[in-house]
């Protein structure tokens, strides 16, 4: 098909308002007209998208596969394009629970959901499909959309998918998702399901590819095994599964390899400097910072300090007075890890600390 | 036609033309074009005509109109492989293969460890056995095809495809501890579940896990670790501090007990219970795809695209997973099943 046969029927079809119609209205239409339909879809896709290098597969342009043939083109598409994406496909240890991400450089840049990372500069672990811990730190999110980037920090050459940055991926196309569902398994490896783009929105693609706690943070993959989305949220109804598509990565690229927190949320909580506390009542004397009352249950006594602990150390910084250790507790947010060096019996002992929110 | 109305039609069209694209855009997709949507089914039409021949529909009750389960034909004279446990004490029996009902059918055998039932239909019928598939095993990424809803004459489809790689399922086993949600002390019991084994064993509340199964216990994980390969009514050594003594204790494992599952976060999200087989672990070898199944529609076969029956429906895992017993053990049982 020619570059001018294309725009003609491109124009044939928008004059033609009663064919056009056909074309939206699925029960109206006619087998006939299944080759235009095909080519208004091409010609569409060129208009929208600029560039003919697109990967167009044959069954992203019908409304639904027909014969055995059909399906066995999907079945060997995605047969093929799937052992990449596995290997990239990787689980993430967090505190409570697993989630996913999926590498997209040969040095370990990560993808995967804010509500998985939930802050920046976080350390994590990402386990590999044959069982290898990685250490990983969290870079930058954007907390109103639920994309966020990951670095891994143990050197080494890992393996990776290629991202689709022409945003082709279109209502009705196929797609695959994979992620370790329900947390890491060794045994079963990550998980695949197939689907199709079932509503794409500027920021967020719904597709029918069945999703669930453990997926999040997860790739969503066009038929050609390029990165197109991740996992973000279900609802109840089996149908709706919503993913961050590939562009809204793209839009705020820089900022989180920069590191930045993007937003106020709802799937990450913007840390509020000094909003962090210990838990614990303090007076200075000449030993030093003397713990008396220790709130129960606060994050100091979850952590083991005791009524009598002396506070050498936060952070490698030594107490000299209680005015240094406001400073200290007033430039952290809740959720923050803090290194305490405490003096106790005699003995020196560390004790990590998470702050709880004021 | 008014002047008005032409224009207002006009209008109308324009409207359209122009907001074409942003539809385009921002349109759901209709639901018969869905991956299990009625437009895509139309292209199984092959596989659904061997389920119309060779499944079942399995009723229990008295009447044979509410569908409990389906099957799998697998002889000329009507051995109808199905799951045990959905027909445990279920009385009236009845099935139904393409459009015939069928009510004189007896339970022959059950095997525990698969959950399998055979059951055998006495009629003159000469029925048409599934295919069974001569491989062991069926790559990731291939399409499947499983009984989906019914009605009285016609068998439909649902589809999915294999999404994991075929293995063991093992049943999670619990000493039936609860520990405290603090940091410290991690590995002290804070509540013990009357029905298990470690109370049954003589532990308490208070006591401190040193060790089990002869491995040293530093954190909460290290206790899953050992009791991840155990399999119910296995027993296993735990050591504890109680008072500043160490006891030892035989403790046997369970399986969590039905009413003890505090459903985790993936079952509620996958619809509860209802939704889900009881008895969805447990499996030397099982096939693992994603069609949506429910629990009343397991037992029916499990095919792919050139017909062969590849497995058998046996269980509803999670809103992602269903599982089925691979042709390979399939076949052994049905040897064992009919000698």
């Amino acid at each position: 098909m020619t570059f001018v046969n294309e725009i003609t029927l491109l124009c044939h079809c928008r004059i033609q308002l009663k064919s056009m119609r056909s074309l939206f209205l699925p029960s109206t239409v006619c087998i006939a007209r299944r080759e235009q339909t095909a080519a208004f879809f091409l010609a569409l896709a060129f208009f929208l998208c600029g560039s003919l290098e697109a990967r167009v597969f044959p069954f992203n342009e019908q409304k639904a596969p027909r014969s055995t043939q059909d399906l066995l083109v999907i079945q060997d598409t995605l047969v093929k394009n799937l052992q990449r994406p596995l290997k990239a496909t990787v689980s993430i240890r967090l505190d409570q629970g697993f989630g996913s991400g999926v590498i997209i450089s040969p040095e370990g840049l990560i993808l995967t959901a804010a509500h998985v990372t939930a802050a920046v500069g976080k350390e994590l672990t990402i386990i590999l499909n044959d069982g290898t811990e990685l250490k990983a730190v969290s870079m930058g999110l954007v907390s109103q959309s639920d994309a966020a980037m990951v670095r891994i920090t143990d050197e080494g050459e890992y393996p990776y998918v290629e991202i689709n940055k022409e945003n082709d991926y279109n209502l009705g196309h196929w797609i695959f998702a994979l992620g370790h569902s329900g947390g890491f398994d060794k045994e079963r490896g990550p998980v695949v399901r197939l689907g199709r783009i079932v509503k794409n929105s500027e920021a967020t693609l719904h597709t029918d590819c069945k999703i669930i706690g453990g997926d999040s943070g997860g790739p969503l993959f066009d038929m050609g095994g390029r990165l197109i989305g991740i996992h973000s949220r279900v609802s109840k109804t089996m149908e709706q599964n919503m993913h961050v598509p590939m562009r809204e990565y793209l839009k705020h690229w820089d900022e989180m390899k920069e590191n930045m927190f993007i937003g106020n949320g709802p799937f990450a909580e913007r840390p509020v400097k000094g909003s962090g506390f210990l838990g614990f009542a303090s007076t200075y004397t000449d030993d030093g910072l003397l713990v008396g009352e220790v709130l129960k249950d606060g994050p100091a006594d979850k952590a083991g300090v005791k009524a009598g602990d002396i506070i050498l150390k936060m952070d490698g910084e030594e107490i000299s007075d209680k005015e240094t250790f406001k400073a200290i507790i007033s430039e952290q947010a809740s959720g923050y890890k803090m290194t305490l060096v405490i003096l106790r019996d005699g003995e020196e002992k560390i004790i990590e600390v998470t702050l709880g929110k004021r | 036609m008014t002047f008005l109305n032409k224009t207002a039609i006009g209008a109308i069209g324009l409207a359209l033309l122009v907001s074409v694209q942003t539809l385009f855009a921002q349109s759901g997709l209709p639901a018969e074009q869905r991956i299990n949507g009625k437009q895509v089914w139309q292209a199984f039409e092959p596989q659904r005509l061997i389920l119309q021949q060779s499944s079942a529909v399995i009723y229990t009750d008295e009447k044979s109109r509410i569908k409990s389960l389906y099957g799998v034909v697998v002889s000329e004279d009507g051995h109808i492989l199905t799951k045990a446990s959905e027909i445990d004490g279920k009385e009236h029996l009845s099935l139904r293969v393409g459009d015939q009902l069928f009510t004189d059918v007896e339970r022959l055998r059950v095997d525990d460890d698969w959950d399998v039932a055979v059951l055998k239909v006495s009629s003159n019928k000469v029925f048409t056995p599934v295919e069974l598939s001569e491989d062991d095993d069926v790559e990731m990424g291939h399409w499947v095809v499983s009984n989906g809803s019914t009605s009285r004459s016609q068998r439909r489809v649902r589809v999915g495809i294999v999404g994991a790689v075929t293995r063991a399922i093992h049943t999670a086993v619990v000493l039936g501890v609860q520990f405290g949600s603090g940091d410290k002390e991690k590995l002290k019991i804070e509540k013990l579940s009357e029905e298990n084994g470690a109370a049954k064993a003589g532990m308490k509340e208070g006591d401190v896990l040193l060790s089990a199964g002869g491995v040293q216990l530093k954190e909460r994980a290290d206790l899953v670790k050992v009791l991840k390969d155990k399999n119910p009514g296995e027993k296993i050594t735990v050591e504890v501090m109680r008072d500043n003594k160490k006891l030892t204790f035989d403790v046997e494992l369970m399986a969590r007990a039905a009413d003890e599952i505090r459903m985790n976060r993936n079952d509620q999200m996958s619809g509860g219970e209802e939704q889900l087989s009881q008895r969805r672990t447990g499996f030397a070898r099982v096939i693992h795809h994603d069609t949506p199944l429910i629990k009343s529609s397991v037992g029916g076969p499990l095919l792919t695209l050139d017909g062969k029956c590849i497995g058998m429906n046996i269980a509803r895992a999670s809103r992602v997973a269903t599982f089925a017993i691979p042709a390979k053990e399939l076949r052994g049982m049905i040897d064992r099943m009919m000698e």
